[in-house]
């Protein structure tokens, strides 16, 4: 659905990108953009939350919202497994799956209790019998889950958590990183101990609330993520 | 202010999309047959397929039509420059090289000539990049001048590339840099290293460039969020 915060937005964003309120300038007064889209002044600053998050604005407190001149820097990437191993994979093996207590950093991503529960399900992805990704997927459990392990079958992340949770409407963060794999990760994928990975981290949110986490590692040498410029 | 029709058009669309009305794949009628739909002039039909095209959601295929793009939900939108995305603030950047060279250009096997700047990127004192800046040439450029010129060269190629008109394709790998990459950045072959390739085209898919940057992996982190479905 197209809310008028979402239309507001993406005018200001144009004005923005043909430099029509010039960078380091300040937008005009939220009153002043209210009157001049017919909206409320909540419906702007709706508009500018969305603007600041995605960079297009700073705000200045006591002084306003300024321009931030915007870069050709968003690019759209596909995060598919068999898109981002170079050789892509042939066979998945599930490791295993366990109902288990969360760590601290779980405990702070997923916004659970320390005393909770979590499901955490182990994929193994091998290309040629050589093991090149380590997928750990990771879901707060609630009573009267069940695993049915006979039913597991290597998907789309969020697909898992639509099975529990049948929402259309969720949106994912994902980060990427390049570490120094742990041991549990480098046993896995038979590297030696502190080998270099990629690490993609992928948290579904419903809103506010996190319904699931996952944690992919990738061998340097077989990783290969592409992108394309969004010009909008 | 009054809703323009392309933005009707969009979001009508858009909302089908997304309860599924249109389905993955499906092909959506004719610009003509839109057109006489919305009862509006194919021209503002193109520019909300347009829209809906950059945003991710359709997908128009040469001569045969426009399809609504597979939701796969693996697909994200990520932010990356080096001043970004970089965790220390550039602080520097010395010119290691300009030379005139052959470069091959991707998906093709003629090579171009070209000229190519190598720079390191600082952090106060300590080295955490390295750029190689490969542009497409023509003619017979006069090394000396590019020489004495360098630095307001790379501003301007710099500024171009962040501008809206170049289309950029970006592939993320943690290729290792050669040795003597390596030294300039005090690393070695156990360092968590990003290797970005970037290819510059203009908006007519003419490739004009590209640049190649390595990163260590303590230096920097992606970040982004699907493209909402």
């Amino acid at each position: 659905m197209a809310y008028k915060y979402d239309q507001i937005c993406d005018a200001l964003k144009t004005k923005i990108q043909k430099g029509i309120y010039a960078a380091d300038t300040s937008l005009p007064p939220e009153n002043t953009l209210a009157l001049e889209y017919g909206v409320s002044r909540i419906t702007i600053r709706n508009a500018l939350a969305v603007l600041i998050d995605e960079g297009y604005v700073y705000p200045v407190p006591g002084k306003g919202n300024f321009v931030l001149s915007p870069k050709n820097d968003r690019y759209l990437f596909s995060l598919k497994p068999e898109k981002i191993l170079k050789s892509g994979y042939d066979r998945v093996n599930l490791l295993g799956s366990d109902i288990i207590k969360p760590t601290i950093e779980l405990v702070y991503h997923l916004r659970v209790a320390p005393d909770s529960r979590i499901i955490q399900i182990n994929w193994l992805l091998f290309y040629h019998d050589i093991a090149v990704a380590y997928d750990i997927q990771i879901i707060p459990y609630a009573s009267g889950m069940t695993l049915w392990e006979d039913d597991f079958t290597y998907s789309d992340f969020s697909e898992v958590i639509q099975h529990k949770n049948a929402l259309p409407d969720y949106s994912e963060s994902v980060s990427i990183e390049a570490i120094n794999a742990p041991d549990t990760v480098s046993e896995k994928l038979s590297i030696s101990s502190d080998s270099p990975v990629l690490l993609i981290s992928e948290k579904v949110m419903d809103d506010d609330q996190p319904l699931g986490m996952r944690k992919l590692y990738i061998r340097s040498d077989y990783c290969r993520l592409t992108g394309v410029s969004l010009l909008t | 202010m009054a809703t323009r029709i392309q933005d009707i058009i969009m979001n009508d669309l858009l909302e089908k999309i997304q309860n599924r009305t249109l389905t993955a794949g499906e092909k959506l009628p004719t610009n003509n047959e839109l057109a006489k739909i919305y009862q509006t002039s194919a021209v503002t039909v193109r520019k909300s397929i347009a829209a809906l095209v950059s945003k991710g959601y359709l997908e128009s295929v040469e001569r045969v039509g426009t399809f609504v793009k597979d939701r796969d939900h693996s697909s994200f939108q990520i932010r990356f420059s080096p001043s970004l995305s970089i965790n220390e603030e550039i602080t520097g950047h010395s010119v290691d090289d300009v030379i005139l060279t052959l470069c091959r250009i991707k998906g093709s096997r003629s090579e171009q000539k070209s000229l190519q700047y190598k720079e390191i990127l600082y952090a106060d004192s300590i080295p955490i990049g390295f750029h190689i800046l490969t542009v497409f040439i023509n003619g017979h450029p006069d090394m000396k001048t590019i020489e004495n010129r360098i630095e307001q060269q790379l501003k301007m190629f710099m500024r171009i590339i962040d501008s809206f008109d170049v289309k950029k394709e970006v592939e993320v790998t943690m290729d290792s840099p050669s040795h003597s990459i390596q030294e300039k950045l005090l690393v070695d072959e156990t360092t968590p290293m990003f290797c970005f390739t970037l290819s510059y085209l203009t908006k007519n898919n003419r490739p004009f460039g590209k640049s190649v940057y390595y990163i260590a992996g303590e230096n920097i982190e992606l970040h982004g969020k699907s493209v909402n479905g």
